[in-house]
Order: structure tokens, then C-alpha cells, then sequence
């Protein structure tokens, strides 16, 4: 007698005890979902660049943007350091190969170091950076790359190397960045600005 | 009349507890404020090896090695503080000797340099003490000077941005490297010299 009270618990235990596994199963394959959706989400936001319009690379080389960064900010003490960030290869800075014989390669910076510097600077903030382009400098209240140079200085960001450009038509440091991520880059403010007087 | 209570067994037993909780966390606490240094600059310190059999710290001691990591704050010369230091050598030539005394004239942003300008001795060293060029601003441009009434023999082509130890960025060239210091040498702009060859 007392035997089928036990068997009977055992088998309405067994039932709970399966109820409960298939909502467990229901709740990970739910998550799991979730969160497969959402990574493909981000992965095709990426893949399918919709941060929106960069500047080209061709104009960061051809009207000497790369030049002045590779002269004003790639420093070996600077931005010029493997393990910094915005990473600027340049002919006095960083190289991108050695020569072989581990003596200074002094030739001029190739196209592949601008390259990369160019990446360097759109994949510092890109959705910022796409923001400040369509908007024709309009937007770039936390934009890095226009912020950090100034410092908190001139109104920016706090920058290690301190202040290095003025937000004004006078510093043609700024006119060659600003103009570039406006879409209105003057070569000439770039090269003035990539020129080191004694 | 009785107007507190001896604590009881379990109540000694915490107190105690308690000052030995307290004397732990007092110990950790001194052990890391002890230890609070730089572990980067530490490691870099230590991979430059002991002083040369023989010789005492001077002002000619350890050439090519980049000075500021001991002599400035926080680090074993911290007594002598440098605001910039470095070595010059004759040639670019590995294993040249240290080129005797060369003016290194700095300007700095505000267009201000040192109390006096150093000059290198036997070993290829100069420095500046902190005292001498407390408002030091930076970018910094240097050049170098046989006679201080001639024009420059060597004018540095880039910026000094924040380096105080000019050897930081120009290592000393090797004659035999190991594949490591070939790819390193990417980070190097060479030793300072005073002409090519031998």
C-alpha cells in the first residue's frame, strides 16, 4: 500500500522535473536567438558601412593631409609608437618595414605607411568622423580627432602632447585637418602647416 | 552599579578578528604604496643592465642610454633631475666614439631654451638639469653646433614633442642585431652623429 503513493509522486516528479527542462531549453534557445540576431545585426552594420561617408584616401594623400600628420603628430615620441593610438607611420617617425640591416631606413614615406595612416584616422571614429564629413564640419562637438589637438586649451579635449592647433583661420595646422573632414581641404594649408621653421 | 559588560568569549573573538583584519589590510596597504612606481619604466631600467664594471654614475656614464628614465621624478636619480639629456657620436658608425664638445641648442615653442647651453663631453653626453629649463614648453626643435658663431653642422629635421631623453628615440646603431632589434629598429630614428661614415 504505501508503494503506489511513492510511484505515483515519482512519476508526477519525473513530469515537473521534464516540464521544467523543456522551458529551460525554450529559454536558452530564446537567448540564444536574441543574441544571434543582434550580432548579426552589428556585423552587417559594419560590413555594409553604414557609418556613412568618409573622406576618400585619395584625398588624404594628394592634398598632403597624410604629410602634415606624418610631420605634426607622428612623432617617435608621439603618435608615431606602436602602442599608441592613431598611429602615424612617416619618413622622421615609424616605419612600417626596417631595412634589413637594422639601420635606419631614411627614404620617403611610402604609399603604403600613408595607407595606413589614412586608416589610422578614419577608423579612429568613424561614425563621428562619417557625422562631421556629411554635415561639412557642422558636427564634431566630441569628435577626437578635431577635439584632441586643441586641448582644453582651445575649447577641446584633454590631449597628452597639450595643445598643438588653434580652432582659426590663422593656423593652417587646423585649416588642412578641418578642411579635410569638412570636404573642403586646401593643399597649400596643408603644406604651410607640414613646414617646420628654425 | 554596572555600566557596561565585559564582552563575552565570541565577543573577544571578534575584536580580535577584527585587529586582525585590520592589521592585514594595513600591511597590503603599505606593501602596495611601497611598491607604487612605474612597472613599465622599471622593466625598461632594468633591461639597461648595471653600470660598467669600474665606473660610478658621472656625467659621463652609460652613453646612448636614454637618461630620463632614472633622472627625473620617481625614477633611482631622481635627486638629479634632467629636463633633456642624450648622446651625440662622431659618426653613424656602430660602436662610434662619443663626439666631444658639440653646443646642442634647443628652442622651444615659446621660443625660450635652457639657462646655458650644454655641451657634450668626452663620452658624447650633455644634459640640462630640471633647474635650468623649468618652463620648458614644448614642441622643441634642437640643433647642433661645433662653434656657437658658425651655422649648425646638425639641425634635427623633426619635432621634439614630449621626450626629455633624446636617446629614447635614437638608440644606438648595432652592428650585429638579432631579428628583434632589426623589426625594433622601425621605432628608431639612430643614434645622433655628427657625420656619415666611418
Amino acid at each position: 500500500m504505501s508503494a503506489r503513493p511513492v510511484a505515483g509522486s515519482a512519476r508526477a516528479a519525473e513530469r515537473s522535473h521534464a516540464a521544467r527542462a523543456r522551458r529551460r531549453s525554450l529559454v536558452v534557445a530564446l537567448v540564444a536567438s536574441l543574441v544571434a540576431a543582434a550580432s548579426a545585426s552589428c556585423s552587417l552594420r559594419t560590413e555594409s558601412g553604414e557609418f556613412g561617408e568618409l573622406p576618400d584616401k585619395a584625398s588624404f594623400i594628394d592634398n598632403k593631409v597624410s604629410l602634415f600628420m606624418e610631420v605634426r603628430c607622428g612623432g617617435l615620441d608621439c603618435h608615431g609608437q606602436v602602442g599608441r593610438p592613431l598611429r602615424i607611420y612617416g619618413q622622421t617617425g615609424l616605419r612600417l618595414k626596417a631595412r634589413e640591416d637594422g639601420l635606419r631606413d631614411n627614404s620617403p614615406t611610402t604609399d603604403d605607411e600613408r595607407t595606413e595612416n589614412y586608416r589610422s584616422v578614419v577608423g579612429l571614429e568613424p561614425e563621428a568622423m562619417a557625422e562631421c564629413f556629411e554635415s561639412k564640419g557642422e558636427k564634431f562637438a566630441t569628435f577626437q580627432l578635431l577635439k584632441k589637438p586643441l586641448g582644453v586649451e582651445n575649447d577641446g579635449i584633454r590631449h597628452k602632447g597639450g595643445p598643438v592647433l588653434r580652432p582659426t583661420q590663422s593656423d593652417p595646422g587646423w585649416q588642412c585637418l578641418y578642411g579635410w573632414v569638412s570636404d573642403n581641404v586646401d593643399a597649400a594649408e596643408c603644406e604651410r602647416a607640414s613646414k617646420i621653421t628654425p | 552599579m554596572r555600566i557596561g559588560r565585559r564582552p563575552g568569549r565570541s565577543g573577544r573573538r571578534g575584536a580580535a578578528a577584527l585587529v586582525f583584519a585590520g592589521a592585514v589590510l594595513s600591511a597590503i596597504a603599505a606593501a602596495m604604496l611601497g611598491g607604487c612606481t612605474d612597472p613599465v619604466r622599471d622593466a625598461e631600467i632594468e633591461a639597461l643592465g648595471p653600470e660598467e664594471p669600474g665606473v660610478s654614475p658621472n656625467p659621463e656614464h652609460r652613453p646612448g642610454q636614454p637618461c630620463l628614465h632614472c633622472h627625473s621624478q620617481g625614477g633611482p636619480a631622481e635627486n638629479k633631475p634632467f629636463a633633456i639629456a642624450g648622446t651625440v657620436f662622431e659618426t653613424d658608425q656602430p660602436g662610434s666614439k662619443g663626439a666631444d664638445a658639440i653646443y646642442v641648442q634647443f628652442v622651444d615653442s615659446a621660443g625660450g631654451g635652457p639657462r646655458e647651453i650644454p655641451q657634450t663631453g668626452p663620452s658624447g653626453n650633455f644634459y640640462i638639469p630640471l633647474q635650468d629649463w623649468p618652463d620648458l614648453k614644448y614642441p622643441v626643435r634642437v640643433g647642433l653646433y661645433q662653434d656657437l658663431n658658425a651655422p649648425p653642422t646638425v639641425i634635427m629635421k623633426s619635432l621634439i614633442n614630449r621626450e626629455g631623453s633624446c636617446n629614447f628615440c635614437h638608440r644606438p646603431n648595432l652592428a650585429d642585431p638579432t631579428d628583434f632589434e632589426i623589426d625594433d629598429s622601425r621605432s628608431s630614428a639612430g643614434q645622433i652623429y655628427m657625420r656619415s661614415g666611418s
